[in-house]
């Protein structure tokens, strides 16, 4: 399965607003706190380390390196939805420099994750979604990064 | 600080035909039994549960005496919440006698929580994300690769549990469970195994306490002092359950805030400590806690569990009813059940798993969602 083209060209409403599209690429809409310069993923209505309001949105970087990591095997309850039967997902935290984001993991087998593995950003169906489906629910993913994403 | 507990009342803890209330009421009831005392000389009472209904409710099970009863929702910090409004009550002088109480009955299965209700996007459910479980497997997957410990602790530490679990007439679990069997188990989130889990279950704790003069005229023999209880939320930086993102820095716990504060009220420091209950979701859990609490220093737990020194026997005992693991977790009645082996420890009544040489300090912590953490001190 690759990285597939997802819908829209700007702010894409399937994903609910997290990614933006630059330059062809997907990147992750991230909050920077103008006092503090405190980073979150989203960007949230206040900075959480000094309490200023409406921080700026910026774009997070799109590569990083993999903090830590697990497989979810069992079925999250809703509002997950996913296929029957349910497929185990791997996740983790992937470190983009000023902000770890917490993200699904894709594009190699749910066990052959290792800390510090290079990945880069993706946007994929969510499980069971039918990517040709206008009403099809869509998410951001991590990649391995090697051969040039 | 002038708490004195001088009642602890169970439900045993696992999977019953009744509700969560009846759970609350028997074990308020064992508690004032306990101290020899009647619900209409309670002049404060706090209490709350997560899925059992409204724990001010009970007081038309226990009787309607007008005295003000304050209910808690506050996470896994449930019981610490409540065990500080009492204490405080107390503190104050607005109350010679007070209770706390928690109870819980919860579905089967990991926690279901609404994304909503944390201040999440829906996507982050969508997502798969919102499972408590997840945050535990990557945090101990994190720590053991920072600390360079070995994952077989991890089983190590679950058979612990198993194995006081079966000494416990309490506990849910009452049947050792070898490392190699918990090691073996059902993968649910790399590195963790289902038996090195706890699971939501269904029981009931209560406290009674009094101010020292009042307590004097009681139970004197079997009285515990309650030394410090002391709870806190998360600051910037720290790395917890249901977070789309962390700060670059990992900052200290919650647990080593609320550790530290309880160590300082009571005068007292961890390496005085002769029996503690950490919380222990997991086993990974029990291990970081132990460090974060300040019993150890990161990456010295394998000597701790490999040297048998959180047995019975040895420098720390810890969870020796069996902790969450093998008793499951009944929110709103864990962090309680804490505190009631502490008490049972302390006076000598632990029975087969009676920690040796008459301890005489004891120490609690929980640790939940979103980030908080109570612990308390205790001593004879």
């Amino acid at each position: 399965m690759s990285a597939v083209e997802a819908p829209g060209t700007d702010a894409d409403p399937t994903v609910d607003g997290l990614v933006r599209w630059v330059g062809g690429h997907p990147v992750l809409r991230g909050g920077r706190c103008p006092a503090c310069a405190t980073h979150t993923f989203p960007r949230a209505g206040s900075c959480p380390r000094c309490g200023r309001r409406d921080p700026e949105e910026i774009a997070l970087p799109r590569t990083g390196t993999l903090w830590t990591w697990t497989v979810q095997r069992l079925a999250p309850k809703p509002p997950f939805r996913g296929p029957e039967p349910f497929e185990p997902f791997a996740l983790g935290y992937v470190d983009l420099g000023p902000v770890r984001v917490e993200a699904r993991l894709a594009g190699q087998s749910v066990e052959s994750w290792t800390i510090g593995d290079r990945v880069a950003l993706a946007v994929e169906p969510l499980p069971g979604e039918d990517a040709g489906d206008p009403d099809a629910r869509w998410s951001f993913v991590f990649r391995p990064a090697e051969g040039g994403d | 600080m002038g708490a004195v507990i001088v009642g602890v009342g169970l439900h045993p803890f696992g999977r019953f035909p009744v509700t969560g209330r009846e759970m609350g009421l028997v074990a308020a009831e064992a508690a004032l039994a306990d101290a020899g005392i009647r619900w209409a000389d309670v002049e404060f009472a706090a209490g709350g549960s997560r899925d059992g209904g409204h724990a001010d409710a009970l007081v038309s099970g226990l009787g309607l005496t007008g005295r003000p009863f304050v209910g808690v929702y506050n996470g896994c910090a449930t019981g610490g919440s409540s065990l500080t409004a009492a204490v405080h009550a107390i503190e104050s002088g607005r109350a010679e006698v007070a209770l706390a109480v928690g109870f819980d009955k919860h579905e089967r299965g990991a926690f279901a929580s609404d994304p909503a209700e944390y201040g999440l996007g829906e996507w982050y459910g969508q997502a798969g994300l919102m499972v408590t479980t997840q945050f535990f497997a990557m945090k101990i997957r994190r720590y053991l690769s920072d600390h360079d410990l070995p994952a077989s602790l991890l089983a190590d530490i679950a058979a612990k549990a198993f194995r006081y679990g079966a000494q416990n007439p309490n506990a849910w679990r009452r049947t050792p469970v070898p490392a190699e069997e918990i090691a073996s188990s059902m993968m649910v989130n790399d590195p963790l195994t289902k038996f090195m889990f706890c699971s939501p279950s269904e029981g009931g704790a209560a406290i009674a306490l009094a101010s020292e003069a009042r307590a004097r005229r009681m139970n004197g023999s079997r009285a515990v002092r309650l030394r410090a209880v002391e709870f806190r939320t998360r600051t910037f930086g720290t790395f917890e359950v249901f977070s789309p993102w962390l700060a670059p820095a990992w900052e200290d716990s919650p647990s080593v805030h609320a550790a530290q504060a309880a160590f300082e009220a009571a005068g007292i420091g961890p390496d005085e400590i002769d029996v503690a209950q950490v919380q222990d979701t997991d086993s990974g859990a029990e291990l970081m806690h132990l460090a974060e609490c300040g019993f150890c220093e990161h990456g010295e737990q394998a000597a701790l569990v490999l040297g048998g020194e959180l047995e019975l026997g040895g420098r720390l005992p810890t969870n020796t009813d069996g902790g969450c693991i093998a008793n499951g977790e009944p929110i709103g009645a864990s962090g309680l059940r804490q505190v009631v082996e502490c008490v049972t420890q302390l006076r000598g009544e632990a029975g087969d798993r009676q920690v040796p040489g008459e301890p005489r300090t004891a120490f609690t912590h929980v640790y939940g969602a979103p980030g908080l953490s109570a612990c308390t001190v205790l001593s004879r």
